[in-house]
């Protein structure tokens, strides 16, 4: 209903469209009547322009004296122009004609735009319990192979249909919801002369989108430079696109991207889903895959990988997988990205045709289950090979691990990450874990840090992520991607078979969240990477003793025989870790180091660690273990703090023979707090 | 229903064709005002030329 032109009463007609009580003959009779009136219209309007244009061009030329030879110049050039609009008129009559008598196939070629803002404010406001439990987790609950999952997958699909149907989740409002908070549900689509104007229009679209405060200049140029990568692999790959199907596709992925990037910012789940994970990540890395492949790629599997990068995420943007603690709903996620490709099916049919549709779709339902099949021939009538495009879709995104193509944007600050050190040693050192209290003061702090944010528009959105999604997990998950950096990933040929190559360093706060939380977050990371591989799980104990092994030993011939170990290849992937020890930023490694440098954490456990390798202990091996711990956190305690953990390491040396004693001991121990670290804590 | 939904199909489809129609017209339409406007800057700046060296300005 967006069309303006006033002689024709449209909007009557299509309100009336809108009734589903209308019987189809009155609808009938109102589509002959609107077809007439436009065909008129068209017919009239051209009319008008062609014979204003040069009338009033003589009468203003000859009114101030204008010669002969000038008017034919001027009128010359106003006849081009109106040829133009005259084979525009005939082919606007002749589609209308053709879409009226049904010769040719009606496609909706825009995204759905159906809900009003009052549907979609009903929709945020759906809550968790209404949604009830993950689908994805239920129909995957015994699943272990890769076919077992994608059939589970399926099933799940299938089973959405009863929450699309009950209201609880409406996945074809993505396309109104991106317009209404991108401010564009009044704009009128622009139609464009060439590619140059139509990169203008984007461009300046997107910055529109930065004056408005729902992205950045950096998310503005990286949306921008992944429109023009689009554009040139879908002219590649549809030469026989016209410029305004091109528009389309190129615009409404540039929206689609600065939408999920404003949305993501209402959440903390832990990780980045706007630019830094679409992006920086999985685009960044699969058209590394894609370059490695070389000619055994086409320029269609280009355009399906990318639309899948695009795409594969747009289902955490609805209400309910925003909603506070939202787990189960967030989880379901491919479910609804997918539902929305389906939705929209008239327009990706339009933008790709069918068969590309059903392969985006599919690649999307499936793009958490990593499959690693890079050998098989492309489909040449289809002009694409979907078991590459699937491999390299699932293989991206189950590699954004890492702090550099994953981490939120809030969390990239080192301020807000020395809170996630607070929490997380506050929760380490207290016997009932962190509690809700102590919670709200650290979140307090991190309001603090969300104030200082210049946009209002993307404070608010932090304010409202703190107070309703972030959690303990949130900490896990954000500090477990420091330690790692994801450095390269290609396709290289292993034993006659194509396989992935994935290169990782190990950071240097890597050592330092090992030595203070564990292992189980120091190889979160890399775990997480390899488990979607199916790597077997000893991995990780011996990929974690020989890191520890290189940093401890001093032997140069030693280490580099235990870094050449540090790779790990199964018939489907190579995983190659590099123990550079390599600075994520040296802004962020200065937080980690300064918590070293403060705190005894890693000293503690460090001795706890050595105590509860022993088989057995007593009095002496004790005195000798801990000697070593009054050694090396001297400088750390004041006077006050030493007395206190030399009260203990008596009491523990005294209760070396007793084992339940002794574990009691320990526990002290393992709770006792530095003066520097509760004023870290901020306790008393 | 479905008999609807193809009515309503026809009618967006329409609707789309118009759309883009219109939205052409109005930019050719500016383009012709560009070449009109331009015409009379031209002639005006020459006739003022004209008039400065009749006066010896």
């Amino acid at each position: 209903m967006k069309i303006e032109n006033k002689n024709i009463n449209e909007n009557e007609n299509l309100e009336k469209m809108d009734n589903n009580q209308e019987s189809s003959e009155t609808i009938s009779e109102d589509l002959d009547k609107f077809a007439e009136e436009v065909i008129n219209d068209i017919e009239s309007s051209s009319k008008k322009a062609v014979e204003g244009s040069v009338k009033n061009f003589k009468s203003s030329i000859e009114a101030i004296g204008g010669e002969e030879e000038k008017i034919e110049e001027g009128t010359n050039l106003l006849n081009k122009i109106n040829e133009e609009i005259e084979t525009d008129a005939l082919e606007a009559k002749k589609s209308v004609e053709e879409i009226y008598e049904g010769k040719s196939e009606v496609r909706n070629n825009k995204i759905k735009n159906d809900y009003s803002p009052e549907e979609l404010d009903k929709l945020r406001k759906i809550k968790k319990e209404e949604y009830g439990d993950s689908l994805v987790k239920e129909y995957h609950k015994g699943a272990e192979t890769l076919e077992e999952h994608e059939t589970a997958q399926l099933k799940a699909y299938e089973a959405l249909q009863v929450k699309v149907d009950a209201g609880i989740v409406k996945p074809d409002s993505i396309g109104t919801d991106m317009l209404n908070y991108l401010d564009l549900r009044e704009k009128e689509s622009n139609s464009v002369e060439n590619t140059e104007e139509m990169m203008t229009e984007i461009n300046n679209e997107l910055n529109s989108f930065i004056e408005k405060g729902f992205i950045n200049q950096e998310e503005k140029e990286l949306i921008f430079g992944e429109s023009e990568k689009f554009l040139n692999i879908y002219k590649e790959a549809y030469p026989d696109a016209d410029l305004n199907k091109m528009y389309s596709v190129v615009n409404d992925n540039s929206r689609k991207l600065a939408y999920q990037t404003e949305r993501d910012k209402q959440v903390f789940s832990g990780s980045d889903h706007g630019t830094r994970h679409i992006l920086e990540g999985n685009m960044n890395m699969a058209d590394k895959m894609l370059e490695s492949l070389g000619d055994k790629v086409s320029a269609k599997d280009k355009v399906i990988v990318h639309q899948i990068i695009i795409d594969h995420d747009l289902g955490y943007t609805v209400g309910v997988a925003q909603a506070e603690k939202s787990f189960n709903a967030s989880k379901d996620h491919p479910l609804f990205s997918t539902k929305f490709v389906e939705d929209n099916k008239d327009y990706y049919i339009d933008k790709f045709g069918e068969d590309v549709y059903e392969a985006i779709k599919d690649g999307i339902l499936q793009h958490s289950y990593v499959k690693s099949e890079y050998g098989t021939s492309r489909d040449e009538e289809k002009g694409f090979n979907y078991e590459t495009i699937r491999s390299i879709t699932s293989t991206v995104d189950a590699l954004g691990v890492t702090a550099e193509i994953k981490c939120p944007a809030f969390f990239r600050e080192p301020a807000a990450v020395e809170i996630l050190q607070k929490i997380k040693l506050y929760s380490d050192t207290n016997e009932e874990g962190l509690g809700d209290e102590q919670m709200d003061k650290y979140k307090k702090q991190l309001h603090a840090i969300a104030d200082k944010e210049p946009s209002a528009k993307r404070k608010e959105s932090f304010h409202n992520a703190i107070d309703n999604q972030f959690n303990s997990f949130t900490v896990d998950t954000t500090l477990g991607q420091y330690t790692g950096v994801m450095k390269d990933v290609k396709i290289e040929e292993k034993n006659g078979k194509l396989v992935p190559r994935i290169k990782m360093d190990i950071s240097r706060a890597q050592a330092l969240l090992g030595d203070f939380f564990g292992d189980k977050l120091a190889f979160k990371s890399f775990i997480k990477a390899m488990e979607d591989f199916n790597m077997p799980k000893d991995i990780f104990t011996d990929m974690a003793e020989k890191v520890s092994a290189i940093r401890e030993t001093e032997d140069p011939e030693k280490k580099e025989k235990l870094i050449k170990e540090l790779e790990y290849s199964q018939d489907n992937v190579i995983f190659d870790f590099s123990p550079d020890f390599s600075e994520g930023s040296s802004k962020m490694d200065n937080v980690f180091s300064n918590l070293e440098k403060l705190s005894v954490r890693g000293d503690i456990n460090k001795l706890l660690r050595n105590i509860e390798k022993q088989e057995s202990v007593d009095s002496s091996m004790i005195t000798d273990l801990t000697a070593n711990l009054m050694a090396s956190v001297g400088e750390k305690l004041d006077e006050e703090d030493m007395v206190r953990l030399i009260e203990i390491r008596s009491e523990i040396i005294s209760n070396a023979a007793d084992n339940d004693k002794l574990k009691e001991s320990l526990k002290k121990l393992k709770y006792f707090r530095s003066k520097k670290e509760k004023d870290f804590m901020n306790i008393n | 229903m479905n008999k609807k939904n193809d009515l309503d199909k026809k009618i967006k489809g329409i609707e789309e064709v118009y759309d883009r129609y219109l939205n052409k017209l109005r930019k050719l339409k500016l383009e012709q005002d560009e070449i009109v406007v331009d015409f009379i800057k031209e002639l005006e700046s020459k006739k003022i030329e004209e008039y400065k060296k009749s006066i010896n300005f």
